[in-house]
């Protein structure tokens, strides 16, 4: 599902790359936690992945698309294949709950009878079927997490990436969420989660790729977060 | 990807709505632009009917000889009429010249009778098509055997043709600083509320929105922004039409202007039509230019 060789990424006006000569690869169906310290270069990771940005040396496969050498009129197509939770959330503030996780399904054509009904049902899913109609900033930080995620997922794509999901949600919320993204997974869905929170790693024990300033320094099977440092 | 006209014109009037503060930021700059834009327009062709008028009032006077024979007056002014720049010819026998002083100078008696017998000449009165050829027909006309002396207002014309020439230029140039500036107003304006709503484009974007699908809902917004501005300039200028054009036209009168109504009404209707045209080309090419940097996500 995912394929990096080689990736380098140096953001501009800063001599230490972010990422450094990485190599990855994730198979279609797991369920992969990316850790590390803040600055250590999982949001790189995940931005990379989405064509965000561009690597300043190496090869990305997702999906079986060549994300680097990728048309601009195909990195629509590309995204559409991708669910991704962003660090800030990125909702529409003008528009509902609802209305955000329908503009997903907008995007892709999907006509509006099956908008109406699916929907709501990834909401319900989230646990949000109460609040379908409020605003972002009507909704508490785990409630936007959770449209979030439900806006990421609701057109079923193959892949879904979170970039801390759980950053800044108490401990309960936040096994809650991930509980959600496992079920996720079982639908067969490719789940990506960039986090620095130990304590849901270790509870899930999946497969870990730690970085530490931008090297993968473990790649491990039913892993978990790491020494204490 | 499907042409779903339907979800955008929503999502516009979504937007036109939630964005109120920016929305009625530009109406307001497209109603004020071309209504300023619309009032110049006015002034530029009442102004210009005014100029016509006085080059229309350039004739050639063309005075014959006492001794010049009938035939020779019929064939010159036969000769004139079949000259393309010529409109019309009118000729005014001695008496009638007597008849047309005697009017002018009904105030002083004592001139006339100081006159013995009829000393004005009969003279060919030659109106053109073209007040501009005045010089050179004037001249083409020198020399002919009945006719005594020209006259077409020699010096005052070319002035008077300096003086039109000069304020219609001037007209054309402010009307292009006019438009210039009203286009940059706007799409200054529309680029505000634009850069208010990058994150959202942004956000569009990475969830998989294609550009022409973020941009239709912007550029019908702008279309919606500029008939909606563009209509309540045209509304205001109607109402200043109705209510005020007609004394402004009185007030002309007092310069012995007969101004052109019909024709005016006419160019009126066109111009509404203009500036409603104008405001939502303007409008949703003002959205495009402004999306173009932040669609590059």
């Amino acid at each position: 599902m995912i394929k990096m060789k080689g990736v380098t990424k140096t953001y501009e006006q800063h001599n230490k790359p972010a990422l450094d000569n990485v190599d990855v690869d994730i198979e279609k169906g797991e369920f992969v936690f990316v850790v590390g310290p803040s600055g250590s270069g999982k949001t790189t990771f995940i931005r990379l992945l989405i064509r965000e940005i561009l690597p300043t040396k190496g090869e990305i496969f997702v999906a079986g698309q060549d994300v680097v050498h990728l048309r601009l009129r195909r990195v629509p197509l590309l995204r559409r294949n991708i669910g991704c939770v962003f660090q800030d959330l990125k909702l529409l503030p003008n528009k509902t709950a609802y209305e955000n996780v329908a503009f997903a399904l907008e995007v892709i054509g999907r006509p509006e009878r099956v908008i109406r009904s699916q929907a709501p049902e990834v909401l319900k899913l989230v646990g949000l079927e109460k609040k379908m109609n409020s605003y972002p900033d009507e909704l508490s930080g785990g409630e936007q997490q959770r449209v979030s995620i439900a806006r990421a997922f609701v057109n079923r794509p193959p892949l879904l990436l979170a970039d801390e999901p759980t950053g800044n949600l108490d401990p309960a919320t936040s096994l809650g969420l991930i509980s959600l993204l496992d079920r996720i997974n079982r639908t067969g869905t490719t789940v990506v989660v960039a986090t620095h929170d130990r304590e849901i790693v270790d509870s899930m024990r999946k497969r870990v790729v730690a970085l530490e300033e931008g090297k993968v320094v473990r790649d491990q099977l039913r892993g978990v977060y790491g020494h204490e440092d | 990807m499907k042409i779903r006209p339907f979800y955008f014109i929503g999502e516009a009037l979504a937007s036109f709505r939630k964005n109120w503060v920016m929305s009625i930021a530009a109406v307001s700059t497209v109603a004020l632009t071309l209504f300023i834009i619309g009032m110049f327009t006015i002034a530029a062709f009442t102004l210009n009917s005014v100029i016509k008028i006085q080059e229309s009032k350039v004739e050639i006077v063309a005075f014959l000889k006492d001794s010049a024979k009938p035939e020779e007056v019929q064939s010159t002014q036969n000769e004139l009429i079949s000259w393309p720049e010529v409109a019309k010819v009118k000729y005014i026998s001695k008496e009638q010249a007597l008849e047309r002083l005697k009017e002018e100078l009904k105030g002083q008696p004592e001139m006339l009778e100081a006159m013995s017998g009829n000393p004005l000449p009969a003279s060919l009165e030659i109106s053109l098509k073209d007040p501009q050829t005045v010089k050179t027909l004037a001249k083409r006309l020198d020399g002919r055997a009945a006719i005594e002396e020209i006259k077409y207002g020699e010096g005052v014309v070319e002035k008077l043709f300096v003086v039109t020439k000069v304020i219609r230029w001037a007209g054309v140039i402010f009307a292009f600083l006019l438009c210039f500036a009203s286009l940059v107003l706007i799409v200054n304006t529309i680029r505000l509320a634009i850069f208010a709503r990058r994150k959202e484009v942004a956000i569009m974007k990475l969830v998989g929105a294609s550009n022409w699908f973020v941009r239709w809902p912007f550029i019908l917004e702008g279309v919606l922004q500029g008939l909606i501005g563009s209509l309540l300039a045209i509304g205001a200028l109607y109402l200043i039409k109705v209510f005020s054009l007609e004394s402004v036209t009185q007030f002309f009168r007092w310069l012995r202007v007969p101004l052109n109504y019909p024709q005016l009404t006419h160019q009126f209707y066109l111009l509404l039509g203009y500036l409603i045209l104008a405001g939502a080309v303007i409008g949703a090419l003002g959205s495009v230019v402004a999306l173009r940097r932040y669609l590059r996500v």
